[in-house]
């Protein structure tokens, strides 16, 4: 299906949802589960937690659908439900790295690549993803925000409630441990 | 600390703040074009960039549930899916407990026949 098709018949159930039609709001949340739940995902570096946050997340934005202007994109407007709510669920006890790297959905190498950078490639994104997870939680959804989503500093400061200089100390945390988690301190 | 070991210092201190191609100001550019180490280190932070990016446009995907899970917070019928997956749930667990039941039969039948002989 054409791409401005799908967004007219989104529009549709948009429209239809913010006049109270549950099974319209039912098939925007099959439209958008798969980023919703990604993004909570990253942003709580835990699967269980991630679809705790991603529900109580379509529940918030379906409770919100009257107030939901139309000139936004539904997916944004999600995705900024879900930094919200991810911002005030009690986080959970940290389970084990090798469930972690358990939950990474690699995408299938570049066929340009030669195997040797494909598998580098790989073993990088996979303890990227490690790595991500063992951050504190603040620097967590600030590194992710910033680098994977593209957020600007005074978008992130905004929905987690803190400061644009805040935002900027943890991103260079996040991005100093990172780099160490990935190759060691440098002496 | 001698003033090339400090120039190192400050390159590695201050990429982590640089913008998303870890672009150095001045002089510290200078001393990173001259510098293998601080060449190292920004393709270092470029790699963590590129990497950090590319997780954009991985997806995970959502448990089978979560659509059914918002449908029954929201206090909309559960859908045909929904129904699917709560019904295969008790077929299997239905499922299994026979199968345990069975299990633990067989196991009395022989321990009984193996104290008989």
């Amino acid at each position: 299906m054409p791409v401005d098709e799908v967004r007219h018949d989104e529009g549709e159930l948009v429209a239809r949802a913010t006049a109270g039609d549950r099974r319209a709001f039912s098939e925007l949340v099959r439209l958008h589960q798969d980023e919703v739940y990604t993004l909570a995902v990253r942003l709580t570096g835990d699967r269980e937690l991630g679809a705790d946050v991603a529900q109580e997340s379509f529940v918030r934005a379906w409770r919100a659908m009257p107030q939901f202007r139309s000139e936004a994109r539904f997916s944004t407007w999600m995705y900024r439900i879900t930094v919200n709510t991810a911002g005030t669920h009690r986080a959970r006890a940290r389970r084990q790295r090798a469930e972690s790297l358990d939950q990474l959905v690699v995408e299938p190498p570049d066929a340009g690549q030669t195997p040797e950078r494909a598998a580098e490639s790989l073993d990088l994104g996979m303890r990227l993803v490690a790595a991500l997870d063992s951050l504190p939680r603040s620097q967590r959804m600030v590194v992710v925000l910033k680098d994977v989503y593209g957020w600007t500093h005074r978008e992130i400061a905004e929905h987690l409630d803190v400061s644009v200089p805040a935002t900027k100390v943890r991103l260079h945390r996040a991005r100093s441990a990172l780099r160490s988690a990935l190759w060691g301190e440098e002496r | 600390m001698k003033p090339r070991e400090s120039m190192c210092a400050a390159v590695r201190a201050q990429l982590p703040s640089t913008g998303a191609s870890a672009e150095l100001p001045n002089p510290l550019a200078s001393h990173a074009a001259e510098c293998l180490r601080c060449q190292a280190e920004v393709t270092r932070s470029r790699r963590i960039r590129r990497s950090l990016a590319e997780l954009a446009d991985v997806r995970v995907p959502a448990p089978a549930g979560l659509a059914a899970a918002v449908e029954g917070a929201i206090d909309l019928p559960v859908t045909p899916e929904g129904h699917r997956i709560r019904q295969g749930t008790t077929v299997a667990a239905a499922a299994g407990a026979l199968a345990a039941a069975a299990g633990t039969l067989v196991v009395i039948g022989w321990m009984r026949a193996r104290s008989a002989a």
